[in-house]
């Protein structure tokens, strides 16, 4: 019996994401490149053969999960809830400035952000930590959903602020056209 | 009313085109980008004058707006006059930052968070572009459901409606009554102690006493009087 097929039963056995230290556990003489690598070989089987799913790494493990062009299909089936602008809004918040609180998620919104809250924590994307006041932050869900393995995979926010923003001006020289009228 | 709501529904004219925005911030960066600005050489002043121009235009179609919109329209016409000061005195808080510096630094960071969630929003998402194994299972169409699930429903809702049971405990007094009780309180003086007219000292005659004291105070047969906060409430018989 081959290790790779050993992975792949193991895998394929959970409902949920196996993780690897498990694997290393069962599997011992591997490590968790070692389980990378048959993980892509695996998938380059399912790739040749025209399988219809791959095993993706998510959060903290592995876990099967069908290819993005039968999601039509599928969702006549689970009938999946996307979630609002806003909502993703208070995720990447949390994402980037978690754990913290509503004031800080309202305060950088602009406007309330209760409902939103509600929605992720109950789809388990965000988690309340108990204390005064009360934070919010990413779950392990929150990973697996958006298929990292740590929020540090997310982009560089500053990146982003780049993208618009050009470089500082000192205060008095603003506003440039008040100057110039 | 049926025919008037299916006339209003074909007729056309009155289909509203106004983008929606997330909130005050995301109208502003609007405005902004709609203007051809970036961040960094903004124009404060015809951007504050077209985000007041919005707010108006939404309001006289009374439409609800978020009260966020309200408190940045107030904040914007309070920025906007102390832009119109003379330079020497304008935009300079007596510490650091201009008002202008933070709302430009408030739209960055708004901007920022907005483009991260775009960002999020086109990854590959479980349970929407891929499915993990027993996906389907998860969300069992009713026709699937069997027995057991269905009683478990039942116990659960049992358990939750039970909790939700509270004793209501009927008013003993009628307020007329204490209404009339207090006029013969009067006999003979013009002011009495609000307790007196509560002999009991139990809550609800408490309760009963200061809402008939309220009841005569607005038909003005008395006036109320306090000289402090949890001090004595004094009602004097107006003449």
């Amino acid at each position: 019996m081959a290790i790779r097929e050993v992975i792949e039963a193991l895998i394929f056995s959970a409902s949920g994401a196996v993780a690897v230290k498990d694997i290393l556990r069962i599997v011992p003489g591997t490590s968790a490149e070692e389980v990378d690598r048959i993980v892509e070989e695996l998938n380059g089987l399912y790739e040749s053969g025209r399988r219809s799913f791959r095993i993706h790494r998510a959060g903290l493990g592995y876990l099967f999960v069908t290819q993005p062009e039968y999601a039509p299909y599928i969702r006549q089936l689970v009938s999946p809830v996307r979630l609002t602008a806003a909502a993703l809004e208070v995720l990447a918040v949390v994402a980037y400035k978690g754990p913290c609180s509503k004031q800080t998620i309202d305060g950088i919104r602009g406007v309330d952000s209760t409902s939103s809250l509600k929605q992720l924590v109950r789809h388990q994307l965000v988690d309340i930590r108990p204390g005064k006041p009360m934070m919010y932050a990413t779950t392990g869900k929150f990973l697996e959903v958006f298929g990292l393995t740590s929020l540090s995979e997310l982009p560089d926010i500053a990146q982003f602020e780049e993208v618009f923003g050009m470089p500082e001006i000192a205060e008095d020289t603003f506003p440039p056209e008040a100057e110039d009228a | 009313m049926e025919h008037a709501y299916a006339d209003a529904a074909s007729d056309t004219r009155f289909v509203l085109h106004l983008p929606l925005f997330e909130g005050p911030l995301d109208l502003l960066l609007y405005l902004i980008e709609k203007n051809r600005f970036t961040l960094y050489d903004l124009e404060v002043s015809p951007i504050i004058d077209q985000y007041l121009a919005y707010i108006e235009k939404v309001r006289l179609l009374d439409i609800s707006l978020a009260g966020e919109f309200l408190d940045m329209a107030s904040y914007l016409i309070w920025l906007k006059s102390r832009i119109l000061l003379p330079q020497e005195f304008a935009l300079r808080e007596e510490e650091g930052r201009s008002p202008v510096e933070e709302l430009r630094e408030m739209l960055l960071a708004y901007q920022a968070i907005k483009q991260a969630s775009r960002e999020l929003a086109q990854r590959p998402m479980l349970y929407w572009d891929t499915f993990p194994k027993g996906a389907a299972q998860r969300e069992r169409d009713i026709s699937r459901t069997s027995l057991g699930p269905l009683l478990e429903a039942i116990a659960t809702i049992r358990v939750r409606t039970k909790q939700l049971i509270v004793s209501i405990t009927p008013m003993r007094f009628s307020i007329q009554e204490i209404m009339a009780r207090i006029q013969g309180l009067f006999a003979g003086r013009d002011t009495i102690e609000l307790r007196e007219a509560a002999p009991s000292g139990e809550r609800t005659e408490l309760i009963g006493a200061f809402m008939a004291a309220l009841e005569m105070s607005r038909l003005s047969i008395v006036k109320l009087l306090q000289r402090g906060l949890f001090s004595p409430i004094y009602l004097m018989k107006r003449q």
